[in-house]
């Protein structure tokens, strides 16, 4: 009876699978599965990094522009000492290799700093608050190198220069 | 769509890893938000402030001492003259509770605050005893005026501050004078003279400082 069942079960499997296609079904399920969790990480990622985080960058930017900017001008002002006789200076300024994942640099532009970046968001320039003996500001700071205030006189002995120069690594 | 129970699964999932994502960019925006510093109107109110205090600002005397003459003349006009850092900017200076300028209306902005001395300068005038032809400035003071009137028959031909001599004249001193003194030390003046001096041919003007602190409160706004 046993064997009868058995040899029963085995010849009508056979020929039920045939055309018997739930088997399928987890690979579909799987399928659909994938391709939904392949389209969200798309979308997702879209936009995330076709808004959000190009938004977030430049906002970071600019906000560290800002203070980049403001700071170097505070170091500026106080390198400059009161009034004394002979005034040789050398101050140097830590300032961040890189803005927004890019170079910039800090030049003198008459009595104030401007900062050239390549990222439309970050910028700007900043008014000097210096004595008046301070003739003139020049030079300019490349982030990529150690930058170094140095205050002296004018050869002329008449006021300070203040300058913005390359410092030893 | 039959045994596909695991889809409701997977899409509810993908909810909450929607809320999850959307409420750690709502914290990252807070946290934007909360790292904004206005670093411009910073430098501005560090600057301003320090200028301010100066030994070569047009305010002081020497470095954080305010001249109160000075202060009472400050204005939108003056500061932007004499410190162009300040120049289109909103702002407030207040010394010891009292507004000095004022320009636009800074609610907000950046408050820099510093302890200062004001200097008072007051003109004292008194007419000195000389008994054994000197007196003793009763306050410290940078300089004075001696007004001296000596008698026909005496001759001042010199004065000294401590020792030094300030005046000296061969042929006698008449007249009014000013002197520089130290402000480091109380000054005992000395005349010397080949006959005596009564009270009130002499006297003596000074010009002590009465210093008091106050705090200097700078308020930027862009």
């Amino acid at each position: 009876m046993w064997r009868d069942c058995q040899s029963d079960r085995s010849a009508g499997d056979v020929n039920d699978f045939a055309d018997d296609r739930r088997a399928l079904s987890p690979v579909v399920g799987k399928i659909l599965e994938i391709g939904l969790v392949v389209l969200y990480l798309g979308v997702v990622t879209t936009a995330l990094y076709g808004g959000v985080v190009p938004e977030y960058r430049a906002a970071t930017g600019h906000e560290l522009g800002e203070r980049v900017l403001a700071h170097a001008a505070i170091q500026v002002e106080q390198a400059v000492p009161p009034t004394a006789r002979t005034v040789e200076v050398r101050v140097r300024v830590s300032l961040p290799r890189t803005i927004a994942g890019a170079g910039y640099r800090i030049r003198a532009d008459g009595r104030t700093l401007v900062l050239d970046h390549p990222g439309v968001e970050v910028g700007g320039r900043v008014r000097l608050a210096l004595p008046e003996r301070v003739v003139r500001v020049t030079g300019e700071w490349n982030s990529r190198d150690p930058a170094v205030v140095r205050v002296e006189h004018t050869p002329e002995g008449d006021g300070l220069v203040v300058e913005l120069v390359r410092g030893e690594r | 769509m039959r045994g596909q129970a695991n889809l409701p699964a997977l899409a509810v999932a993908l909810v909450v890893l929607t809320a999850t994502t959307g409420l750690a960019l709502a914290l990252a925006d807070g946290a934007f938000a909360g790292a904004e510093r206005d670093a411009g109107e910073r430098h501005i109110a560090v600057a301003l402030t320090e200028r301010l205090v100066s030994v070569d600002s047009p305010l002081t005397s020497r470095a954080n001492v305010l001249r109160a003459a000075r202060i009472e003349d400050l204005s939108s006009a003056t500061l932007d003259r004499n410190f162009p850092v300040a120049r289109g900017h909103e702002l407030r200076i207040r010394l010891g509770g009292r507004t000095l300028v004022e320009r636009g209306d800074p609610v907000g902005g950046v408050t820099m605050r510093r302890v200062v001395l004001v200097e008072r300068r007051q003109t004292v005038t008194y007419v000195p005893p000389l008994r054994r032809n000197e007196t003793t400035i009763p306050r410290r003071t940078r300089r004075a005026t001696l007004r001296i009137d000596p008698p026909p028959a005496t001759t001042v031909r010199t004065v000294r501050a401590n020792g030094r001599v300030v005046l000296h004249n061969r042929s006698g001193l008449r007249g009014t004078f000013d002197v520089r003194l130290s402000r480091f030390e109380t000054t005992t003046l000395t005349f010397e003279t080949d006959g005596p001096l009564t009270a009130g041919t002499v006297t003596v003007t000074y010009y002590p400082a009465r210093m008091t602190k106050a705090m200097l409160v700078v308020t930027v706004d862009a």
